[in-house]
């Protein structure tokens, strides 16, 4: 690497200005920052879903009478058959699976959206998923309500049920 | 070109190099000169790359290599240390320690006793910790830590679920499923169905 200084030159009748860097150290520098970066990288970030289980006090009094029912939350039914998503059993949308281990989220995405449009104040959602389904599938549907809005979630199971059978309340 | 036996190279040309180092006596350096130029231009090309993919909060977790983690969109940053709950195949780890094999577990029973009893270990040591650090816990607030879930896509919630009973058993009420973030969250959701 070299550095020309103005007003050298001169025909090579004049002494060369020209002088070369000196660039071992650093050549020493980079090599050592190279080697701290690579020993302290992280190559895989990770992030996580978030959920705070309520942990009931056996002790606490019971909460006082409403005068207005609330409102049930949405409750996300994954089976090995279908996702069912319904505030109130009876009126369940049903998506059934479109083969073994295999789930049409789009459409439950769709009906998690049409939950949330009819109540926009509502944040929880429970999602209640059966024994022998895969994690992933929890997570999924974890990831949905909490895209449309849904922040506080609840999560239960259980043994796989009869479809006509509404799971257990709240989970 | 033919091969041609070296000869005596005339003294014209050496004659400027004998005049410069009289020790060389004309004949040609061996030692080349390196270029180190390209070589500082990669290796400041490298340490910009490290740099900008530098993390300060460095490794949360050692990452079993049987397991492969979920991936999702609204996820938080994974900042904070707490227990690790590993779940693969039939294999339940408490912080790299097997503690109990799907097989081995009661199907009546709600939570898993051996994992209630190892958390509240871990709970009442750092509630010790804390009070220690002249931070005691106030007894009308639940137990603030909160554990981290590193499970396998593919492995049954059953599992799932009785580790979570356990947790709350123990006290634990935060829970954190790590999983794979994925980039941008503005995903076309018809590429959704693909991935399932």
């Amino acid at each position: 690497m070299g550095v020309s200084l103005p007003g050298g030159g001169g025909g090579g009748r004049g002494k060369n200005q020209n002088f070369d860097l000196n660039l071992v150290p650093f050549i020493d520098l980079l090599s050592v920052n190279i080697t701290f970066l690579l020993v302290t990288a992280v190559w895989l970030q990770l992030n996580s879903v978030n959920v705070e289980q309520a942990i009931q006090d056996p002790n606490a009094p019971p909460p006082p009478p409403m005068d207005t029912p609330p409102t049930p939350p949405l409750t996300v039914h994954i089976s090995a058959d279908a996702v069912e998503v319904f505030r109130n059993f009876d009126n369940r949308k049903v998506v059934s699976a479109q083969g073994p281990d295999k789930y049409d989220w789009v459409a439950v995405a769709e009906a998690v959206k049409g939950e949330k449009e009819a109540f926009p104040g509502e944040i929880q959602a429970t999602i209640i998923t059966d024994d022998g389904v895969h994690y992933e599938h929890m997570i999924k549907a974890l990831d949905i309500t909490r895209e449309h809005g849904f922040q506080k979630s609840l999560l239960g199971g259980g043994p796989a049920r009869n479809a006509a059978t509404p799971p257990p309340a709240g989970g | 070109m033919p091969i041609s036996a070296p000869k005596r190279r005339t003294a014209f040309k050496p004659i400027g190099r004998l005049r410069q180092n009289p020790l060389h006596a004309g004949r040609k350096g061996v030692a080349a000169g390196l270029n180190l130029t390209a070589m500082v231009d990669m290796f400041t090309v490298i340490v910009i790359f490290l740099l900008q993919s530098f993390s300060a909060n460095g490794e949360i977790m050692f990452i079993q290599k049987e397991v492969t983690m979920p991936t999702a969109e609204q996820v938080e940053e994974l900042t904070e240390r707490g227990p690790v709950v590993t779940l693969y195949d039939d294999v339940i780890l408490l912080e790299g320690k097997e503690v109990v094999k799907g097989v081995d577990l009661d199907p009546a029973e709600q939570s898993i006793p051996t994992m209630v009893e190892k958390l509240n270990g871990i709970r009442e040591r750092e509630e010790k910790i804390s009070a220690a650090m002249g931070k005691p816990r106030d007894p009308s607030q639940p137990f603030d830590g909160s554990i981290i879930v590193q499970a396998d896509e593919n492995v049954d919630f059953m599992l799932v679920r009785k580790v979570i009973a356990s947790m709350n058993e123990a006290g634990w009420a935060k829970v954190k499923f790590a999983v794979k973030g994925e980039s941008g969250t503005g995903e076309d959701p018809s590429k959704l169905l693909n991935k399932h």
